[in-house]
């Protein structure tokens, strides 16, 4: 789980409720960030607290769909020809709409990997399946590697018994106090932990109205 | 709302939200054209979810997919918001009016249909005006053969995965409590 793998600054100093609502925060200044330049700092600062957030990430996957997003994007000219090579133009319209889109969708799945962790728990009913639903989409980015593109049906009906077992099971933890999931998890953040949080949040959005 | 019930909806929501990250690798033929993978989730649990469950599952695929395509403060997710309701509207009218006689493949071609017609329409009226009817032919050709092959996809899972199983009789014993 990715409890065991977590800081344990993070773990001690920072609540799952205030990473949620700091990552929920967040969000908004980086969707109406248009910076380029902006959004790709973002994009490797929101992958570097997902890794302090004990989440493992696979760079090159995430370079990868960064570079087939722009790829794509490419194959459609818009604006100025910056380059031509093998008679293939590569336009600035067409370049900077394809790395846009494929940091945001990078810098999303980060964002989402760093805001989440096992131990979230958020009052209500919308409130409960918004928490799981993050909570599994991390997990099935976290799994998906174990799907073979030879049996992908079986793959995925796998993840998901997997998953589906596995949310129970958070079920039964969360209505027993002091479980190992939870042991040595912040109930409440530390000052300092809320402080960092903040920080965070109000940068992002200092560099939107920048 | 049971605990199992959150559980199946939200690991369905964040397997619509899956599908959207992997629906962004692929070119588009047609602009605006999506495959919908991120319907897969609704597909396979079209014939036993209950009507109310279809919407909050529809609406959080919704959302889920305007934050991975970071559309969410965008038209783009009011687009997909009426379109995914029209297509999910006219699924369930069909599966339920339709029974036995109609199979995954058509109702997941009508959804499509369905979902871009509204899309054409309100491009029409409120974006691009009278000339996106232009792109409508090729888009909605397209757009219906990809909800029929979505519906090959979802019934070819449907019939091989244990988890649907599962699912399937622990929703249909809780209906008959």
């Amino acid at each position: 789980m990715s409890l065991r793998r977590q800081r344990p600054w993070m773990l001690r100093n920072i609540s799952a409720t205030l990473l949620f609502y700091g990552g929920i925060a967040t969000l908004p200044a980086f969707l109406f960030q248009s910076d380029i330049i902006i959004r790709a700092a973002q994009v490797v600062l929101f992958g570097v607290l997902a890794v302090f957030a004990g989440k493992r990430l696979q760079w090159a996957y995430f370079l990868s769909v960064l570079a087939t997003v722009t790829l794509f994007h490419l194959l459609v000219p818009s604006g100025a020809v910056l380059a031509d090579p093998l008679g293939v133009p590569i336009t600035a319209g067409a370049l900077r709409t394809g790395l846009y889109k494929g940091l945001t969708i990078v810098g999303m799945v980060f964002l989402s990997l760093a805001s989440v962790r096992a131990d979230l728990r958020i009052p209500g009913q919308v409130g409960a399946i918004l928490g799981k639903t993050f909570w599994s989409f991390e997990q099935i980015m976290e799994r998906r590697s174990t799907i073979e593109i030879r049996s992908i049906g079986s793959g995925v009906d796998r993840l998901l018994m997997g998953l589906s077992n596995d949310l129970t099971q958070l079920d039964a933890d969360a209505q027993v106090e002091d479980t190992q999931s939870r042991k040595g998890t912040a109930r409440r953040s530390s000052p300092v932990g809320a402080l960092v949080v903040g920080t965070i949040v109000a940068l992002q959005w200092t560099l939107l109205f920048l | 709302m049971k605990d199992d019930r959150i559980n199946t909806l939200a690991m369905l929501a964040a397997a619509a939200m899956f599908f959207s990250t992997l629906e962004y690798l692929i070119p588009k033929p047609v602009p605006f054209f999506r495959i919908g993978l991120a319907n897969l989730p609704i597909l396979v649990v079209l014939p036993f979810f209950r009507n109310r469950d279809m919407a909050a599952l529809a609406l959080l695929k919704v959302i889920g997919q305007g934050l991975i395509n970071g559309t969410l403060a965008s038209y783009v997710f009011l687009f997909s918001l009426f379109g995914t309701t029209a297509s999910v509207f006219v699924m369930v009218l069909f599966y339920r009016i339709g029974g036995r006689h109609v199979s995954l493949i058509g109702v997941s071609a009508l959804g499509a249909l369905a979902s871009n017609v509204v899309q054409i329409t309100l491009s029409v009226q409120f974006i691009f005006g009278p000339r996106s009817w232009v792109i409508a032919p090729p888009f909605l050709i397209i757009g219906t053969i990809a909800g029929a092959f979505l519906g090959v996809v979802a019934g070819s899972f449907s019939r091989d995965s244990q988890w649907l199983m599962r699912l399937r009789r622990e929703y249909r014993g809780e209906a008959a409590q």
